[in-house]
């Protein structure tokens, strides 16, 4: 959860009733996840390290979640060694926060130098592998079930890297027993209890493309500044959204910043579907993870 | 610093090397992977274009090998899909296999999985780490270190400074940069679409095909001014890359280039500048690899930057090229004598 004005409205509501809105706001109301409730909730930033909280926001968010009894879960993005600096700010502050508890935080990885820097530095903190570096095709365009190009080849769509021995031997060795997926509109073809992992699949928005350089983050500069890799903000992502409707699009395709996701269609089994891969967690995105 | 060149067929080697190529890279479709996935799933980042860009024949691969080792060249092959999965794992091995028998000096890897697989099966190919695994930092690049690589080639939209600093924290690993063509407004190893002939980039089809509606992030409206300053922003940033810079002539230049800071990555440690392109006309690698040849020239004998600068005038892309800007890969360096 990223959206300031819902961690605003959680001070002064029930997680349930927050959820409930939520489901309501993606006309997902009358689908299976309503007779689920809130058992984690998520904070940080997947795809951009301009966007890593503070320390003090990171203590006010992980407050807030404390209060609601349930645990806590810190997102990291991708990086440059200046995100890293700002990443281990963050879990320094994670680190305090979290001493002397039972179990620790878990720490969403989304590179693999901020996993290195986890099992490195900070041994109580719970890395899990984060949506972008567990790999799989998403394409808004392609109905890959009917496809006559790709339907012969579902079999390996429907599968990420996970599913690969060494990779997930690899992972152990640095601590990872978690795996984040996004859930594709080709569906999956994985048994998380065959493969020895623990899976958590995104339900609702795919991240489809990501990068360093942001439209909506260029706004206020001149022609000859904008689109640089390195430039700073004004977290214009935050103010704005856009988003994208074509007959040739199999969805919304939301343009949050640096970001591309895809709203997959809905179909009524799909929660069911998902319970039949072994997923032992469905992540919800109340709004743009952006 | 060496000139890294993208290479297609055996008959090309020869004007390339004179040109200036110090080392190729070049894919490889086997006959096993075409049989088994047709034109379904790449076995690399140009997989889906087949004799365009790639090797069809791996005794034709052989065949240039020799030759280029006859030149003293190394050839690297792409072995560069974003992910593989379980299943297709015996063809990755076999092909990793066959690569070390016809004494090919390295393979390209963005795939954890192949990684893993090529540190067993073939131990005499050098491993390099693809631009689409994305080492951004110098953690991840010490990763890639422990994990038995030897050269990283480092992704789009790296500015130099921290190109210079990964390479002063992780100087054991010989380091490679983009730097001319293939142009991209996302990060290609952190973009899930395909890229078949058919469909292209869903960058481009957004750009060509899609009108943003706009919203405040409460949903509520925006209103007249700012909905004009959004659009005014989406027209620039879709100059960015795309539509591609097209010559009419048989100019170098594709999309995007990095001239202006071969003196600076020079300067920063960076040991290869990589043409992209395999499907490249093999005239337009050419002339490409022969304007790198003077550039680098340059930069080895100029006294400073902007020595350098004065000392490429005359190599620069057109001015409809290079006005904006965004079509550059090192825009922080950018020395236009156009603007």
């Amino acid at each position: 959860m990223s959206n300031n004005r819902l961690w605003h409205r959680l001070k002064n509501t029930t997680l349930d009733t927050l959820y409930k809105e939520s489901l309501r706001h993606w006309e997902l109301d009358a689908c299976p996840l309503e007779n689920y409730s809130v058992s984690r909730i998520y904070f940080g930033t997947e795809f951009c390290q301009r966007l890593l909280p503070s320390p003090e926001v990171i203590r006010n968010r992980y407050e807030i979640v404390k209060q609601h009894r349930v645990p806590f879960t810190f997102l990291t993005p991708y990086v440059t060694d200046d995100g890293i600096s700002r990443v281990r700010k963050s879990l320094d502050s994670l680190s305090m926060l979290t001493d002397g508890e039972e179990n620790g935080v878990e720490v969403v990885v989304n590179d693999w130098g901020v996993l290195s820097l986890i099992r490195r530095d900070y041994s109580g903190l719970t890395p899990v592998l984060g949506r972008i570096l567990s790999k799989i095709t998403k394409d808004p365009r392609i109905d890959f079930q009917n496809h006559e190009q790709f339907r012969h080849s579902l079999n390996v769509y429907q599968k990420t890297n996970i599913t690969i021995a060494a990779v997930r031997h690899l992972l152990r060795r640095f601590g990872v027993e978690r795996v984040e997926i996004d859930m594709p509109d080709q569906r999956l073809q994985m048994d998380a209890d065959g493969l020895g992992i623990e899976l958590s699949i995104h339900l609702g928005l795919n991240y489809v493309m990501t990068g360093r350089i942001c439209m909506l983050g260029s706004l206020n500069a001149s022609a000859g500044e904008k689109f640089k890799p390195a430039r700073e903000c004004q977290k214009e992502c935050q103010k704005y959204r856009a988003f994208a409707e074509n007959p040739l699009l199999r969805g919304r395709v939301y343009h949050q910043g640096n970001t591309v996701f895809f709203a997959t269609p809905w179909h009524s089994d799909l929660v069911e579907y998902v319970q039949s891969l072994g997923v032992s967690r469905i992540i919800f995105a109340p709004d743009i993870p952006v | 610093m060496r000139i890294t060149v993208p290479l297609k067929s055996i008959k090309d080697i020869d004007s390339l090397v004179k040109a200036g190529a110090n080392e190729f890279y070049a894919g490889l479709v086997t006959r096993e992977w075409h049989s088994r996935y047709g034109s379904s799933v790449e076995v690399n980042r140009r997989g889906f274009l087949g004799p365009r860009a790639n090797f069809t024949s791996t005794a034709n691969l052989a065949a240039a090998i020799q030759r280029c080792h006859e030149l003293h060249r190394p050839v690297f092959i792409t072995l560069n899909h974003l992910y593989y999965v379980d299943e297709q794992m015996d063809l990755v091995a076999s092909i990793l296999k066959t690569l070390n028998d016809i004494e090919a000096d390295g393979v390209i890897l963005a795939d954890m999985g192949a990684l893993l697989c090529a540190r067993e099966v073939s131990p005499n190919l050098k491993i390099l780490i693809s631009g689409t695994e994305m080492t951004q930092n110098s953690e991840t690049s010490q990763f890639y270190h422990e994990l038995g690589a030897q050269r990283i080639i480092l992704p789009r939209h790296l500015v130099v400074s921290e190109i210079r600093q990964i390479i002063a924290n992780v100087p054991e690993l010989e380091y490679e940069v983009f730097i001319m063509n293939g142009g991209c407004k996302f990060s290609e190893g952190l973009c899930t679409v395909t890229h078949s002939t058919e469909f292209g980039g869903l960058c481009q089809f957004l750009g060509l095909f899609c009108n943003y509606s706009y919203q405040r992030a409460n949903y509520s409206p925006v209103s007249l001014s700012e909905e004009k300053n959004l659009r005014i922003n989406e027209l620039y940033y879709h100059k960015f890359f795309w539509p591609y810079y097209r010559t009419t002539g048989v100019s170098e230049f594709a999309d995007i280039c990095g001239l202006c800071a071969v003196r600076a990555l020079m300067d920063a440690g960076v040991g290869a500048l990589k043409i992209v392109g395999r499907n490249m006309s093999p005239e337009r690698v050419r002339r490409q690899v022969q304007l790198l040849k003077r550039a680098v020239h340059h930069a080895a004998t100029s006294s400073c930057t902007e020595d350098y600068h004065q000392r490429i005038k005359d190599l620069y892309p057109p001015p409809d090229m290079c006005d904006w800007g965004y079509r550059c890969y090192f825009p922080e360096v950018r020395h236009s004598n156009h603007t």
